[in-house]
C-alpha cells in the first residue's frame, strides 16, 4: 500500500535550516539533560515569567472569590446555627474529588476555560476558610460577648469590633492553608487548560523535555513557600498581641 | 491589643480585598474585551485546537499562522487531549477545526471495521463520514505518520525481533524477559488500532499496558522500566539508532496522513485553501526536519513553524 | 449542531455528563472488576509504601526531638514548608531525578507526609505537661521508661491526628501517579479517553472511599495501641497543631 497520498505539491518545499539545539550539539538541551541553567535564563521571559504571573492570578482570583462565599457563609452559620451542617458537608464532598477528575468533570459545562478552573479552585478553598472563619467567630469566650451587650453595643458593632479581631488567628491561618493548597491544585488544572506553571510542567511531560518540568516545578515549589513565608509575616504584622502573648507564656 | 494595630489590620484586609476585586473584575472585563478589539470589520474567526503531542504542536502552529497571515484571528487552544477527547470538544462546539490523521478519524473516531485498500480511499471515506455531520476535510498531506512499537536495538538483535509477530514468539518462548510491557500513553489501551488489537490479532495477551503521559515513553525504554513502547513513525529520536521499530504485517496501525477536520460554517473557501497550500508543502522529510528541531534541539514549534513557512512563500 | 454523533458510534465523552453519570460509574465498577480491583491494590500498594516509610522515619525521629526539647525550628517549619509543596512539582522533579516509575511517586509521598507527622509527634511529645514528667521522675523512672510509658501515650491522639491527616493526603495525592506511569487509580482518571467520564467518575469514588479507609483504619490503630485508661480522650476531636481548627488536606 502507498501512503503518499493527495496532490503532491507541485513544487517540493523548502526546508530551513533549523541549526542543532540551543547550547551546541553535546550541551545539556542536547542530552536532555535534568536542569539545564541555559534553557532556564533563556526562556525566563517568554515562559518562566508570564506563567508565574498567570499563576498568580489564578490563585488571587481563586482564593479571593472563595473568600467571599466563605465568609458570607459563615457569618450566616455562625447566626443561623443549622446551616453549618449542610455547607461543611457539601464543602467537604468537594473536598474528596481528585482534583485532576474535578477539572474533567466541569468541562462539559463550562469548557476549556479559565471559568473551569476557576470553579474548581474556589470549591477547594470553601471548607477549609468555612471551617476556620466559624472555628474563629466561635472561639470568642461568651462572657466577653456578654459584657459587649452589657455595654450596649449592637450585633453589628460586636461583630466588626470583638468577634472579627478575635478571630483574625483562625481566619489568617485558614486563608495561609488555602493559598498554599490552591497554588498546588492550580498546577494540576493545566491539565486541563494550558494556563499557569502547570503549563510548562505538562507541556515539559508531553515533548520529552526534562528541563522545561524540573524547572517549572522548582519555580511552583518557591512561589508556595515564598507566599506562605510572606502570609506568615503579615498575619504576625497585623497581631502583635498574639506574639506578645507567646513571649509572655 | 491597640486599637490603632487594630485598625491597620482592618484596612490591610480591606485594601487586599479591594484589589482583588479590581484584579478580578480587571481580568473579566480584560477577558469580554481582548477578541472585540482584535476583530476588524471584514475578518473572520476560527478556533482552533491541537492533540497532545509535539507534531500536532507543530501543526497547529503552521495552520495557526498561515491563516493569520491572511487576515483571520485564530483562538488557538494547544494541547487538548488525544482524539477521543479532542473530538467531543469539537462535536460540543469548544473548537471549530484541529489537524487530526485520517485513520484517527476511521478507526476511532467512527469505528469503521471493513477497512480500506488504499491511502486515499482511507482518507476519501473519512471525508464523506464527516460530512454526514456538518465537518469538512481539508486535502491530506504528503506525509503520514503512523503508531509503531519500537524496542531496543539491543534486545531486538538479543531476541530477534522484527514483527509483531516475534514478539509474540518470544512472548510464549522460555527467554520472555521479566519486563515484559508496553510504555503507551493512556488512550493507546483500549483501541483496536492500539493495545487491544495488538492483544486481538497479534495474541499479544501477556503483555502489560504500562500508561505513560506521551513525552515519557522514549524515557521509559531507557531507563529498561518497558521492554517495547508506542511511538510515532515521524519521531526525531528513532533516527538516533538507538531504537528498532518493528514491523506491523497486519496493518492493525491504519493509514495516518494529516487532514484539518473544519466545521462546515468555519470552512470558507480562503479558510480551506489556506489550509490546503500548507498541507500541500508538508512532505516526510519536512515534517521529520520540523520534529527533529523541536523533538530533539527542543526548539519552539511556533518559531520552527514560522520559519518554514516563510521559506515556503505561505 | 444537528449532528448525532452516536448514531455514527463516535465517542463523546465530554458532552454527555448527565446525573445518570454516577449511576453509570457504579455500573462500570460492576462491570470492571477486574481493572478496578486491580487498579485499587495498585494505588493501596504505593500509599502504603509511602506511609510506612514516612511512619518509620518521622514518628521516632518527633518523639525522639520532642522528648529532648531540641528542633522545634526545624521540625515546626518543617511542616509548614511541607504542607505548602505542590504535590505535582515535587513528582515532576522526581521524575527527574528518579525516573519513570513507582519509585518516584512513593518518593514525593513520602516527602510530602513526612512533615505533616513529625511535626505533630514533635509538639505532641514536647508539649506535655513538664510537672508530669517531673513527677516520673520523682517516682524514679529512667528517660526510656519516661517516654515508654508516660510521654508516648499521652502524645498518641496528636500523633495519630497527623498520621491520618497525612494518610488522606498520600491516597488523594498517588492519584497523580497516572500522569508519570505509576500506575494506580490516576490510571483510570487520566484516561477518559478509554473509560469515559463514568470510569473517572469510578475511579475517583475509590479513591475517596480509600481515603476514608485510611482514615478508619488508623483511627482503629489508635483505639488499639492507646491504653484503657486514656481512650475516653479520644472521642474529643484533636486540634491540629498549626491552624487550631482540625485541618484536611486534598491533591
Amino acid at each position: 500500500m502507498s501512503f503518499e497520498v493527495g496532490p503532491l505539491a507541485a513544487s517540493p518545499p523548502v526546508i530551513p535550516n533549523y541549526g542543532g539545539p540551543p547550547g551546541g550539539a553535546h550541551g545539556c538541551i542536547a542530552r536532555n539533560g535534568t536542569f539545564c541553567w541555559d534553557w532556564v535564563k533563556g526562556h525566563w521571559g517568554d515562559v518562566l515569567q508570564p506563567r508565574l504571573l498567570e499563576h498568580l492570578e489564578l490563585t488571587v482570583i481563586a482564593v479571593g472569590i472563595g473568600f467571599a462565599i466563605a465568609f458570607a457563609a459563615a457569618l450566616f452559620a455562625h447566626r443561623q446555627r443549622w446551616f453549618e451542617t449542610p455547607f461543611s458537608t457539601f464543602s467537604a464532598f468537594l473536598y474528596t474529588i481528585p482534583s485532576l477528575a474535578l477539572f474533567q468533570l466541569l468541562v462539559p459545562f463550562t469548557g476549556l476555560t479559565k471559568l473551569t478552573i476557576e470553579i474548581g479552585l474556589v470549591g477547594y478553598t470553601l471548607l477549609i476558610l468555612f471551617r476556620n472563619i466559624l472555628e474563629g467567630l466561635r472561639s470568642v469566650p461568651g462572657d466577653v460577648l456578654e459584657a459587649a451587650h452589657g455595654m450596649g453595643l449592637t450585633g453589628r458593632q460586636i461583630l466588626l469590633r470583638i468577634e472579627l479581631p478575635l478571630a483574625f488567628p483562625a481566619i489568617s491561618a485558614g486563608l495561609r492553608i488555602a493559598v498554599v493548597t490552591t497554588i498546588s491544585l492550580a498546577t494540576v488544572a493545566a491539565y486541563i487548560t494550558p494556563l499557569g506553571l502547570g503549563q510548562p510542567i505538562f507541556y515539559g511531560l508531553a515533548t520529552d523535555f526534562t528541563t522545561e518540568f524540573v524547572a517549572t516545578a522548582a519555580l511552583a515549589i518557591a512561589l508556595a513557600i515564598v507566599a506562605d513565608g510572606l502570609l506568615v509575616l503579615a498575619q504576625r504584622m497585623f497581631t502583635p498581641w498574639a506574639r506578645a502573648r507567646r513571649r509572655t507564656a | 491589643m491597640s486599637r490603632t494595630t487594630w485598625r491597620a489590620g482592618v484596612l490591610g484586609v480591606t485594601a487586599l480585598l479591594a484589589a482583588l476585586l479590581v484584579l478580578t473584575l480587571g481580568s473579566a472585563a480584560g477577558a469580554r474585551v481582548a477578541p472585540q478589539a482584535a476583530e476588524t470589520p471584514t475578518a473572520t474567526t476560527i478556533s482552533l485546537g491541537t492533540k497532545d503531542f509535539t507534531e500536532e504542536f507543530v501543526l497547529g502552529q503552521l495552520y495557526k499562522q498561515a491563516l493569520e497571515h491572511k487576515g483571520i484571528t485564530v483562538d488557538y487552544h494547544e494541547n487538548i487531549g488525544s482524539t477521543e477527547v479532542i473530538q467531543t470538544a469539537l462535536r460540543s462546539g469548544k473548537i471549530d477545526a484541529y489537524p487530526e490523521y485520517v485513520g484517527e478519524i476511521v478507526q476511532t473516531a467512527y469505528h469503521v471495521k471493513k477497512l480500506p485498500k488504499t491511502a486515499h480511499a482511507w482518507w476519501a471515506l473519512a471525508k464523506s463520514l464527516l460530512a454526514k455531520d456538518g465537518y469538512a476535510l481539508t486535502n491530506p498531506t504528503p506525509f503520514y505518520d503512523v503508531d509503531a512499537i519500537a524496542v531496543r536495538k539491543a534486545d531486538a538483535k538479543k531476541y530477534h525481533l522484527k514483527t509483531l509477530f516475534d514478539l509474540k514468539r518470544l512472548q510464549n518462548s522460555s527467554k520472555r524477559p521479566k519486563n515484559f510491557s508496553i510504555g503507551a500513553r493512556p488512550e493507546f489501551k483500549n483501541r483496536e488500532e492500539g493495545y487491544l488489537g495488538m492483544r486481538h490479532v497479534y495474541g499479544l495477551t501477556k503483555l502489560k499496558y504500562v500508561s505513560l503521559a506521551l513525552g515519557l515513553t522514549y524515557k521509559a525504554l531507557d531507563q529498561k522500566k518497558v521492554f517495547c513502547v508506542n511511538v510515532f513513525s515521524t519521531d526525531a529520536q528513532l533516527a538516533s539508532g538507538k531504537y528498532t521499530v518493528l514491523t506491523d504485517p497486519k496493518l492493525i496501525f491504519g493509514v495516518q496522513n494529516v487532514a484539518v477536520i473544519v466545521k462546515q460554517s468555519a470552512a470558507t473557501t480562503q479558510v480551506v485553501s489556506t489550509l490546503n497550500a500548507v498541507s500541500a508543502k508538508l512532505t516526510l522529510k519536512a515534517i521529520l526536519a520540523m520534529n527533529k528541531a523541536t523533538q530533539l534541539n527542543k526548539q519552539n514549534p511556533a518559531d520552527v513553524a514560522k520559519k518554514f513557512l516563510a521559506a515556503n512563500g505561505l | 449542531m444537528g449532528a448525532r454523533p452516536e448514531a455514527h458510534g463516535v465517542i463523546s465523552a465530554f458532552d454527555t455528563f448527565k446525573p445518570h453519570t454516577f449511576v453509570d460509574a457504579f455500573r462500570f465498577m460492576a462491570d470492571n472488576p477486574g481493572l478496578m480491583w486491580q487498579k485499587t491494590a495498585e494505588h493501596l500498594q504505593i500509599s502504603g509504601e509511602a506511609m510506612g516509610i514516612a511512619l518509620l522515619i518521622a514518628i521516632p525521629l518527633g518523639v525522639w526531638l520532642g522528648h529532648i526539647h531540641r528542633g522545634s525550628f526545624i521540625s515546626i517549619n518543617l511542616a509548614n514548608i511541607g504542607r505548602a509543596l505542590p504535590s505535582l512539582a515535587v513528582i515532576a522533579i522526581g521524575l527527574g531525578i528518579f525516573g519513570i516509575g513507582q519509585t518516584n511517586v512513593v518518593f514525593a509521598l513520602v516527602v510530602l507526609a513526612f512533615p505533616l507527622m513529625l511535626t505533630n509527634a514533635y509538639v505532641a511529645v514536647d508539649n506535655i505537661d513538664p510537672d508530669v514528667v517531673e513527677s516520673a521522675r520523682g517516682m524514679g523512672m529512667r528517660p526510656h521508661q519516661i517516654l515508654l510509658r508516660i510521654e508516648l501515650p499521652l502524645a498518641l491522639p496528636l500523633i495519630f491526628a497527623g498520621i491520618k491527616t497525612a494518610a488522606v493526603f498520600v491516597v488523594a495525592t498517588a492519584t497523580l501517579g497516572g500522569i508519570v506511569g505509576g500506575g494506580g487509580l490516576g490510571d483510570i482518571i487520566v484516561n477518559q479517553a478509554s473509560y469515559f467520564l463514568k470510569g473517572v467518575v469510578a475511579a475517583s469514588i475509590a479513591v475517596a472511599a480509600l481515603a476514608f479507609a485510611a482514615n478508619f483504619a488508623f483511627a482503629l490503630l489508635q483505639r488499639v495501641v492507646t491504653p484503657r485508661p486514656l481512650r475516653k480522650r479520644l472521642r474529643a476531636i484533636e486540634p491540629d497543631v498549626s491552624t487550631g481548627v482540625a485541618e484536611p488536606t486534598t491533591a
